[in-house]
């Protein structure tokens, strides 16, 4: 019951926070040059790790594929279904994972830091809002830099399945050739709008957990802990939401399943 | 003159406060001894409405803190300065920027010659040198980081001044100074403050009067004079110990 209540507490703080978030937004109170500050700080730094990643996850996905193709001779179809399959659904979450575990973790430990040494206090005294001065800015530069570097990392996965054709004796112009042959605006679109989506995500959760942390050192280690926790369950479960979604609106609107 | 009635705080299920009651009157220098997790620091968060109480009021000037009336509180923040235990300084911004802080966010100062002159003005107020204002504070000293956040504070021109623990973690040096810098705030520009510590020697070198905290309750309230004769036996260990 109390894990319950701890639950709605939770998620209703989470909602309650990106309402003035975007209230503030709204009022025009975000400081754009601290926000482009933020995006190098979160978002250039990420930039390596994201390629790395998705050139790995590309390939993997194009390493799985073609086992299962090599079963019924359909080795032809490796582009189109490899990248519809990555695109779609593995790509994002797969990295959104990565950006939660650098983006989302320094972000709340530098908002928990700053709660626990009194700065968020201080700035409070000194006659400013916190959310409008540190907050914000953090939101909008990780919603920023979490869609932009998902959409590298995703074009990235295309580019690592490629690689991987090349390496087991498929032409890469047939892998690419193949490609518009299965992946469909559709597909494109939804992962578009799971990177967005996963970016205010790691964005809210980040810096509400950040901001909300108390009690010192630990605080700091807990709200890390939670927010890695809330952040990998959120993208499962919107992953799962959003699939649904898709799968439904595809059905309705009769636009194929790939 | 800040009014302390009744107040009352409590965390799970430890009474922190309990229903305590005093008046630091303007341009008084008041220090609150007690042990650690005594309650000080709570105290003092009461005043400038960063902690609720679970019973009894506070008032500071003539308005009474209440944390869910903005504009009031607003108003009460803007006549505190609160120099925390630790720094608090913002690790992304020069000492410049967090000094002059307080001033653009109130919009006190406009004219950017004139933050400069104030920043200037409060950092030698407290001996720091002008070569630091484009220093980070993680490339200053602890004891340096603690004098930028009272210089911090005392830009935005409190009429009422609190300290957390200002000598934790300084040496014999600095400690002297700052008591020194307190005692000349409060002679000169005759600021009511409130210092809550357990450090006897600067109570007893600067302070108008001492209240003694022990288990929630006011166990001395006196002048230093009177502190060093008291039969409090709290009052005396701390005595001894000093």
């Amino acid at each position: 019951m109390e894990a319950s209540r701890k639950l709605v507490r939770t998620f209703g703080g989470m909602i309650l926070f990106s309402l003035e978030c975007l209230v503030l937004t709204f009022q025009n109170k975000t400081k754009w040059n601290q926000v482009v500050e933020q995006i190098f700080q979160v978002g250039v730094r990420s930039l390596g790790m994201t390629i790395t990643a998705g050139l790995f996850v590309g390939a993997i996905m194009a390493i799985q594929i073609d086992l299962q193709l090599k079963d019924f001779g359909a080795e032809a179809f490796l582009g189109g279904l490899s990248t519809s399959a990555t695109l779609r659904n593995v790509g994002p979450v797969l990295i959104a994972f990565l950006l939660s575990g650098k983006v989302g973790a320094y972000t709340s430990a530098e908002l928990a830091t700053m709660g626990v040494t009194e700065q968020l206090n201080a700035i409070r005294l000194l006659g400013a809002n916190p959310i409008e001065y540190i907050i914000l800015p953090r939101i909008w530069a990780v919603v920023i830099s979490s869609f932009l570097l998902l959409i590298v990392g995703l074009m990235m996965t295309i580019f690592g399945g490629v690689m991987f054709a090349e390496i087991i004796g498929v032409n890469a112009l047939n892998y690419i050739y193949n490609i518009p042959s299965i992946v469909t605006g559709w597909s494109i679109a939804l992962s578009v709008v799971k990177s967005f989506l996963f970016g205010v995500l790691i964005a809210v959760v980040s810096c509400y957990k950040g901001y909300y942390a108390r009690g010192g050192s630990v605080g700091v280690g807990a709200a890390v802990q939670s927010c890695s926790v809330t952040n990998l369950m959120l993208i499962i479960l919107f992953d799962f939401l959003l699939s649904m979604a898709s799968s439904t609106l595809q059905d309705l609107f009769n636009v194929g399943y790939l | 003159m800040i009014v302390i009635e009744k107040l009352s705080k409590s965390f799970t299920n430890l009474k922190v406060l309990n229903e305590i009651s005093f008046s630091v009157p303007s341009g008084e220098c008041l220090f609150v001894l007690g042990k650690s997790g005594v309650g000080k620091s709570v105290l003092l968060k009461h005043i400038v409405g960063l902690e609720t109480p679970d019973s009894g009021s506070v008032i500071v000037g003539n308005k009474k803190v209440d944390v869910s009336d903005i504009v009031i509180l607003s108003q009460i923040r803007k006549q505190c300065g609160l120099v925390f235990q630790f720094p608090a300084l913002l690790d992304s911004v020069t000492v410049f920027e967090n000094i002059s802080f307080g001033l653009r966010a109130r919009g006190l100062l406009k004219n950017s010659k004139e933050i400069e002159i104030r920043v200037k003005e409060k950092l030698s107020l407290v001996g720091l040198d002008e070569s630091i204002v484009e220093k980070y504070p993680s490339q200053l000293s602890y004891g340096t980081q603690k004098r930028v956040s009272i210089a911090r504070t005392l830009a935005v021109e409190p009429e009422y001044l609190l300290f957390d623990e200002p000598t934790t973690g300084m040496d014999p040096i600095a400690t002297t100074g700052l008591n020194q810098l307190i005692k000349k705030l409060t002679a000169q520009l005759k600021i009511t403050t409130v210092v809550v510590s357990h450090d006897i020697k600067s109570a007893l070198a600067v302070a108008d009067r001492i209240i003694l905290l022990e288990n929630g309750k006011i166990v001395f309230d006196g002048t230093p004079e009177k502190f060093k004769s008291t039969t409090v036996k709290l009052a005396q260990e701390f005595q001894m110990g000093f």
